[in-house]
């Protein structure tokens, strides 16, 4: 038998089809695999150089975002959202037809109604109403817009606030600041494009992955920075390690990791090399621009900073000084919003209003700062919870509370905007009289989302990244530009 | 709108065109490969198939009969689809009868003829075909499908956004209704298809009207077809757009029923007409896009390509205000030193640069002169660097800048005489500077200044803790 006659001989055996089999279906399916986690040809270029400044979509007003998230949620009805009608209905039984089919995350049997528990008064041109809990923020009334009418669907913190930040409630999506990052790339070349700065206390519910970067290459994830110690963990080098020698094994690691890379293809080594040079970067400059303590001190008194603790001020001043050296998107977390009436801490008239007075001087010190800086026209400032809080007072277990608190509450609450191309003293939305729904320009947090991205120079629907085998975006498949807020 | 068995059958008639194109030529195929040697063992296929074949064009012809009855097609597209679509059917059934054993002619001769046949039957159901995709994706779509389907973003994005520069001396139908007529109606009422014998994209065509008449009666919008059909409920089949289009907004329908009760006017201008509020609110945000005025609407030719790359590779941060533009935003940040070979890069993109951000550099008074030479830019970072009086005077020449920022630098009101003098400018910052009060009495009024030092007043409850009694 000769060797031609062999090898057509195999192709009737059986082993020789199983192996063959085995092989090409394997392989094929493996191809398949990978092809959905590895990028499309078109953005190899993208992860060589991960960080590279890129064009929008349309040139956009905003250059960078610091959004100001308030965990746990503050309620609009001691803040914003005035409703006198609420305060006539107080102590009494919430009507069945705010109950009926709805879900709470506590709230059970029959509520009363809680009226609002602050004095409202209307501030500014704009006669925007702004409660006692925030005399400061009063004052820069005409600089903000508000939208009073969002809605969300979730009413447990940790998916609300990935809704919020990621635009879905389950894990594995990008934050904003990654799409942003992702999208725009960085300006300054030494410093993360996102940063995470927390105000101590607890993160957030739904932990690091509100500023993580899902199936986005890791290089676009939030940086976390500490105003406390290292402003990045390990940042120093440890004694006796010289930045010279420091270099040098950077320069080793990164050499294996790019032969590693020409082996394998995956794309997270070559994240990995540019996490590896940006730290190195990142030791000069971040030290530096995290440093408050060379501000003047008509700063530190704007600010109401105190230096050398982990605070919202300090955070809202470093805010400050990242978005002036070229920082993407700032993310600040303050934390101890969730009010529902259990213990003081959490009740309105007291807890509640101690975390008013530490944001309240901050945030507008940060929004006065940027624009004697002339940079707030450049800077989106956006502020807000995850959700918002029921018109009814807490009563869970279907107990009356010992402090006055409320609960989450999905179908409406206010957020505000400032700076960034936002209209000045605008507000869109409205609620019922009570403040239980939206009744007009209802807004969802996609829109929310559409609404920064566009101050940045996207088309939320076009800032996509192909991911298992289809698109995707921040805002899923909705989402609408809030134009009525847009200058 | 009620449904009927026949109009369901006829909704179903893009689907089951597919059966009879399909087994009729495969049947075909049979036919000719049943004449081999190879394939001979076909020959019994060829019946059976073609057998199949007619009842699924009977099928198919009848479907497209009721079809034709409900939908608004193009006429005399939809003729001609529908006499070729019944020849098919009709060929069909005389092919398949003379595939039939016993059938007028013998054995050999009958084989012959059904062979002959299937050329014309191929032919027509080829040409019913394509009719039947015209009538459906529109006439243009199988040549000029690329220029159509591939409209490059940019000119998207001009479509979508309507731009209206001065409400007021608009003109009502050229700059208001009809671009809202070219986004929504013209894609079957103009020179492209003509449903119902309508056309929108010319005046004495609209005044024409369509099949059913005239579309509107000046001054009436509730006795105006045009009107009716686009407020009709959208489960309608007369309304307009069909549901499967992109809608009108309901400011839109406004501003239909606005211009048709104010007359119908082809030439007045906005202010000649009685406007509600509502209305003039929404025609402002026309005259206000998205994209930032400062972007130039004038076209600049490409940068040179050899500077930014080089420019990108020391560090500095250089990308297009926007994708596909050729106008550049050049940020230093992150770079402490300004290299003179940095500024030569610089000056050869004179005419691209139209933003530029040197804060928080070693910027100095006599690199000033250079970047004097960008005369596009319009927005110039100067914060916190080394600038005096002197390096201000470098920059009269940029007689298009609209934004200074002079925040933290060593200026005085010294500079201000230049600044003042500069005839586009329109924000200027000078927190933290010598500049005084005094000084900026001179400046020209349509400059907004903002000289900063903000602070926020002491209050009691700075530092009053709330706690429970």
């Amino acid at each position: 038998m000769n060797r031609k006659d062999y090898s057509k001989l195999q192709s009737f055996s059986r082993r020789y089809f199983l192996k063959e089999s085995a092989m090409g279906l394997g392989s094929l399916a493996l191809g398949s695999l990978l092809g959905s986690c590895s990028p499309k040809s078109g953005s190899l270029e993208r992860l060589l150089d991960p960080l590279s400044p890129r064009p929008p979509h349309f040139p956009g007003k905003a250059k960078s975002v610091i959004y100001l998230h308030m965990a746990g949620s503050p309620s609009q009805l001691e803040l914003f959202d005035y409703k006198p009608e609420l305060a006539k209905l107080h102590d009494q039984d919430c009507p069945p037809s705010l109950l009926e089919g709805k879900q709470f995350a506590f709230i059970r049997g029959v509520p009363k109604m809680l009226g609002p528990q602050a004095i409202f008064k209307q501030h500014g041109e704009s006669r925007a109403w702004i409660s006692d809990n925030l005399p400061h923020f009063s004052t820069i009334a005409d600089e903000v817009s508000f939208l009073k009418a969002v809605t969300t669907d979730q009413f447990n913190h940790a998916p609300a606030q990935l809704f919020m930040h990621t635009g879905a409630p389950r894990l594995g999506r990008p934050s904003i600041g990654s799409w942003v990052t992702y999208g725009l790339g960085s300006e300054n070349a030494n410093l993360p494009g996102f940063v995470v700065l927390t105000s101590g206390g607890k993160t957030p519910d739904a932990g690091k992955s509100v500023w993580g970067s899902g199936f986005l290459p890791s290089i676009y994830q939030g940086v976390q920075c500490r105003s406390e110690g290292d402003p990045v963990l390990y940042i120093t080098d440890p004694v006796g390690i010289s930045r010279d020698l420091k270099k040098k094994t950077i320069d080793a690691i990164n050499e294996v990791n790019q032969q590693h890379y020409e082996e394998f293809q995956d794309p997270e080594t070559l994240t990995r090399i540019n996490q590896y040079e940006l730290a190195y970067r990142m030791q000069i400059s971040v030290p530096e621009v995290m440093n408050i303590n060379k501000e003047p001190a008509y700063i530190h008194e704007l600010y109401g900073t105190n230096p050398g603790k982990t605070s919202f001020a300090n955070n809202c001043l470093l805010a400050r000084k990242l978005v002036e050296q070229g920082v993407r998107f700032v993310q600040l977390f303050d934390w101890g919003w969730d009010s529902h009436g259990t213990d003081k801490d959490n009740a309105l008239d007291l807890g509640f209003r101690n975390k008013c007075r530490e944001i309240d001087r901050s945030m507008t010190a940060l929004i006065l700062d940027l624009k004697q800086r002339g940079l707030l026209e450049q800077t989106l400032v956006v502020w807000g919870g995850e959700f918002g809080r029921t018109p009814m007072q807490e009563n869970r277990e279907n107990k009356k509370m010992p402090f006055y608190g409320r609960d989450h509450h999905v179908e409406a609450f206010t957020m505000w905007m400032a700076g960034g191309g936002i209209k000045k003293g605008g507000s869109w939305g409205e609620t019922d009289e009570i403040g239980y729904a939206a009744v007009k320009g209802k807004t969802s947090v996609h829109d929310v989302q559409a609404t920064l991205l566009n101050q940045l120079g996207f088309d939320h629907e076009k800032l996509t990244h192909h991911f298992q085998g289809r698109p995707f975006r921040l805002t899923d498949v909705s989402g609408k530009v809030i134009s009525e807020i847009v200058a | 709108m009620e449904l009927d068995i026949t109009s369901i059958l006829g909704r179903f008639h893009p689907v089951l065109v597919h059966l009879p194109i399909g087994i009729l030529l495969l049947a075909f195929l049979f036919t000719l490969l049943s004449r081999t040697k190879r394939y001979k063992k076909l020959k019994p296929a060829v019946r059976t198939s073609l057998f199949y074949g007619m009842v699924s064009a009977v099928i198919a012809a009848a479907s497209g009969y009721y079809l034709s009855l409900g939908e608004d097609y193009d006429e005399q597209l939809l003729m001609q689809h529908k006499w070729m679509g019944f020849a098919t059917t009709g060929l069909a059934v005389v092919t398949y009868l003379f595939s039939r054993k016993s059938f007028l002619l013998a054995g050999n001769d009958r084989r012959q003829v059904v062979t002959v046949l299937f050329f014309p039957l191929v032919i027509v159901l080829t040409l019913t075909g394509h009719l039947g995709g015209s009538l459906t994706y529109g006439e243009d779509f199988l040549f000029e499908s690329s220029a159509r389907l591939e409209i490059p973003d940019s000119v998207k994005m001009q479509s979508r956004k309507r731009v209206v520069a001065n409400v007021e001396e608009a003109k009502v139908y050229d700059d208001i209704i009809k671009p809202l007529l070219e986004e929504k109606c013209y894609k079957c009422h103009s020179s492209k298809k003509q449903k119902g014998q309508l056309r929108l994209d010319a005046t004495d065509l609209i005044q024409k009207g369509g099949k059913h008449g005239e579309v509107f009666v000046a001054g009436d919008p509730a006795e105006s077809e045009l009107f009716k059909r686009i407020t009709f409920s959208i489960e309608m089949k007369e309304h307009m757009p069909p549901r499967r289009e992109s809608q009108l907004t309901d400011m839109e329908i406004e501003l239909i029923r606005w211009w048709i009760t104010e007359g119908a006017s082809f030439d007045k201008q906005v202010k000649q007409l009685p406007l509600l509020d509502e209305l003039n609110e929404y025609l402002k945000t026309l005259s206000s896009p998205t994209p930032q005025s400062w972007v130039p609407g004038t076209v600049v030719g490409p940068p040179d390509k050899s500077a930014i790359e080089e420019l990108q590779s020391s560090g500095i941060a250089l990308v297009p205000v926007e994708v596909n533009s050729n106008y550049v935003s050049v940020s230093f940040a992150g770079k402490k030193g300004i290299d003179e070979s940095d500024l030569k890069l610089l000056k050869l993109l004179a005419e691209q640069i139209i933003e530029l951000n040197l804060a928080w550099t070693s910027v100095s008074d006599d690199q000033l002169a250079v970047i004097s030479e960008l005369k596009a830019v319009r927005r110039l970072h100067l914060e916190h660097t080394e600038v005096t009086d002197l390096g201000v005077t470098h920059l009269k020449s940029c007689e298009n800048l609209v934004y200074l920022n002079l925040v933290d630098t060593k200026i005085s009101n010294d500079a201000l005489a230049t600044v003042t003098e500069m005839k586009s400018l329109k924000e200027l910052y000078v927190f933290n500077t010598r500049v005084t009060k005094a000084g900026l009495l001179m400046l020209n009024p349509q400059i907004k200044v903002d000289t900063g030092r903000y602070q926020l007043q002491k209050l009691v409850t700075d530092t009053l803790v709330y706690r429970a009694k």
